[in-house]
């Protein structure tokens, strides 16, 4: 969202203050004389400059329809443009006339009257060209300095990127401290005002002769490039397209330089339909003028975009690490809180048990025998020698025997249990001593006044990997207002901690009054 | 001769129970037992005994509900497996009171304060005695809040909560892990009930303030909480509770 506004201000600001700026200079003022003859406007002109050999060639249209190209031996600039001395045109009377009937035609560009040339020509032109382009940059000094440098040295990327790269970083922190402040539509009202007043100051920048010629065309260029890259971006970004690194910023060199080059052809177009603007602009030479330099900028800030993204993915890298330790503690913690939690058996049920034994002692010696057998392998199971923490639920329902064998004896026949558990559960595995306390509980509250009986059933059964099991009894249903004692909250403490987000546990009253725990493989 | 009935639901109590009894065949003469109150009742008013040994805790009610629900006074003897201390309120209430398991030694003392009370039964106020029972149950921190959902409830940690936000006629519960609940129970009812760890921060907030990272001050002398939850959820205090979440935190 962000690196979206961000980019569009960038696009502004790099991109399109290029186009305005090279748009203008084929229509600025261009005075030249023949032998001393001055001429002004050269609305339809197309410079082919030799500044190698001190040649020019100029395709002239006067306004009397006459066109012809010189040959240049010398230039002087000044404060109203270019004054260039001519001389006599190097070419064969009829070639020269093709390219002048073509060029009043608006037919051809740039390319189009090097194929009328010959081959030496041709190459004799190309890099003279070019060099009169940084000649002329070279003229506004400390306004192009910067571009011309784009222009000439590659390497320019690497200063770009790390401005780019910054500015990135510097937003990307801005945008999180002030996270907790701005909604998200806030930033939108943000980056617009920006962008708004980044226009508005690309317009003051360029020269009134731009402005002029291509203030409507500047703009609409500018929203056009705008919505088009929003609208990928935003789309791209939906689709999660890009996931790997490389590939994103494959991708974003490229949507970058797409439509920054289809909206400035577009634009370019728009222009001449409504202008009148000759195609035979820089502009038009598109492959060899601006294509560069938004390839620059493009590949630039994408490469600015994997590098923040680098830096973010290394900051989380830290921060997963410290997670780690963090999650070792952790570990470390539930480790003594297993233990600790192992032994929380209801004190009160060792008590109850001894008491009985007491009371039974003289006059039930049997009895008194039975419960202590069965308290001390239920004690056996407890206290965990191996400090297992997980155990099949067969092993389980051997404890719960135990453990239910003394409290029948405490309250006789008017206990009933069952367990109906299936193979399979029974293989299953679950935390150590889970199920006691809820048993304990289903004892506990589920006296049934109308049988006058405490029946407390254990169901386990196993599906598609998952443990489900009940514990059923016919007391008073749950309250809304249930309350969890310690026997429920170590239950839960276990599952947090051996079943993390793999467990279900539900307090169900119909159909009929159950515990219900759910545990997932 | 004193008539007794036992009341207790487990089996070797009773039994210890019987066994003292029978000790002391001249002066106590055992009419029955019951292992629960309805029973009980029903065995108190059909042979109307003289004294109950009778356990406080029974799988239907209370011993103290039993009592209420006689239409005499017998002599009462509580017995349970209450501590000492706590039961030492039950004093006035009762001729004795015993302690299990029931020892012979004691019991004796026990007997004769039966012999000592014998035709003056003390009236017991049964409001009072339930108050009493009320404060001496240690007050048990509350662990979890139960959400009720259709015909089941599931129990929430009140550690796992972040927040609590009032939703129309509903509470959201909004948990640690980012999972939510919803409540149909009032905000400023919750408030009463929750632990101290939460405040209430705004109108519609209750805060788990355990999970505050950071504070940042807002506009309006509001307070922006951020959570430790893992939703990073911050949450704009109201202007009213500043005062009082200042003072929470120890912020002055």
């Amino acid at each position: 969202m962000k690196k979206s506004f961000l980019y569009i201000l960038f696009l502004l600001l790099f991109v399109n203050t290029m186009n305005l700026w090279r748009s203008h200079y084929p229509q600025a003022s261009i005075a030249f004389s023949k032998n001393g003859l001055q001429f002004t406007e050269l609305n339809k002109t197309e410079l082919i400059l030799n500044a190698n050999k001190n040649e020019v060639f100029i395709l002239h249209e006067q306004a009397q329809n006459i066109s012809r190209l010189y040959k240049v031996d010398s230039y002087r600039s000044s404060t109203n443009g270019v004054t260039i001395l001519t001389n006599e045109f190097p070419y064969n009377e009829q070639e020269e006339q093709k390219l002048v009937v073509r060029a009043i035609n608006g037919q051809f560009l740039f390319q189009d009257t090097l194929r009328y040339m010959r081959y030496e020509d041709r190459l004799a032109l190309i890099e003279p060209a070019e060099q009169f382009r940084a000649w002329r940059l070279l003229q506004h000094e400390d306004q192009a300095d910067f571009f011309a440098l784009l222009d000439q040295f590659p390497l320019v990327v690497l200063p770009l990127t790390l401005f780019f790269f910054f500015l990135i970083w510097l937003y990307d922190s801005l945008t999180s401290l002030l996270h907790p402040f701005w909604k998200k539509s806030a930033r939108h009202y943000v980056a617009a005002a920006l962008f708004l007043l980044a226009t508005l100051v690309l317009i003051k920048m360029a020269t009134p002769e731009a402005l002029a010629a291509s203030k409507v065309s500047a703009l609409v260029r500018i929203l056009l490039i705008f919505s088009i890259n929003y609208g990928l971006f935003q789309y791209f970004k939906n689709q999660d397209f890009y996931g790997q690194e490389f590939v994103k910023f494959v991708f974003f060199f490229l949507i970058l330089l797409n439509v920054t080059m289809a909206c400035s052809l577009l634009v370019n177009r728009l222009d001449q339909a409504i202008f009148g603007t000759s195609p035979h602009t820089m502009l038009n030479n598109y492959s060899q003028t601006l294509l560069p330099l938004e390839a620059l900028h493009a590949f630039s800030f994408a490469l600015a975009n994997l590098l923040n993204n680098l830096r973010k993915h290394i900051a989380r890298l830290q921060s997963s690490e410290q997670q780690l330790e963090y999650t070792q503690q952790q570990a470390l913690a539930s480790q003594a809180e297993l233990k600790a939690l192992q032994a929380s058996i209801n004190p009160h049920f060792l008590y109850n048990s001894l008491n009985s034994i007491a009371s039974l002692a003289q006059a039930a010696p049997k009895k008194t025998e039975q419960m202590a057998l069965a308290l001390s392998a239920f004690y056996e199971y407890a206290t965990n020698r191996e400090e297992q923490h997980i155990c099949t639920l067969e092993e389980e329902l051997e404890m719960l025997r135990n453990y239910l064998a003394i409290e029948k004896i405490r309250f006789g026949e008017r206990l009933q249990y069952q367990f109906d558990c299936s193979e399979a559960a029974k293989a299953c595995q679950l935390p150590r001593f889970l199920l006691q306390p809820l048993i304990e509980n289903a004892i506990k509250y589920g006296y049934n006044p109308d049988s006058d009986r405490i029946e407390v059933r254990l169901e386990a059964a196993q599906k598609n990997g998952q443990l489900e099991l009940r514990v059923l009894d016919e007391g008073r249903p749950f309250s809304e207002h249930m309350a969890m004692g310690y026997g429920l909250h170590s239950v839960q403490k276990k599952l947090k901690l051996l079943f993390p987000n793999k467990h279900q546990l539900e307090f169900i009253n119909a159909p009929k009054k159950q515990v219900y725990l759910c545990l997932i493989a | 001769m004193i008539r007794l009935v036992i009341i207790d639901d487990e089996a070797p109590a009773r039994l210890r129970a019987r066994t003292l009894v029978a000790q002391y065949p001249e002066v106590l003469q055992l009419l029955g037992e019951a292992d629960c109150a309805r029973a009980g009742i029903e065995l108190i008013e059909a042979l109307r005994p003289d004294a109950l040994l009778l356990d406080i805790q029974l799988p239907d009610q209370s011993g103290f509900e039993l009592l209420a629900a006689l239409s005499y006074q017998p002599m009462v003897v509580f017995t349970t497996a209450y501590s000492a201390y706590a039961v030492k309120a039950f004093e006035t209430f009762a001729v004795d009171y015993l302690v299990k398991p029931l020892r012979a030694e004691r019991f004796q003392l026990t007997v004769e304060q039966l012999q000592q009370y014998r035709g003056a039964a003390r009236t017991i106020d049964m409001g009072q005695l339930q108050d009493l029972l009320e404060q001496l149950r240690p007050p048990r921190p509350p662990l979890a809040l139960p959400i009720k959902k259709r015909d089941r409830i599931v129990l929430v940690e009140y550690g796992d909560i972040a927040y609590l936000k009032a939703e129309d006629k509903y509470v959201r519960v909004q948990l640690q892990d980012g999972s939510s609940h919803l409540l149909g129970r009032s905000l400023s009812q919750l408030e009463q009930e929750l632990p101290e760890a939460f405040a209430r921060v705004h109108r519609s907030y209750i805060v788990n303030t355990a999970l505050i990272g950071e504070i940042h001050k807002y506009f309006k002398g509001r307070l922006i909480l951020q959570l430790k939850d893992r939703e990073q959820s911050s949450i704009i205090s109201g202007a009213s509770y500043t005062a009082a979440i200042k003072q929470l935190i120890g912020w002055t």
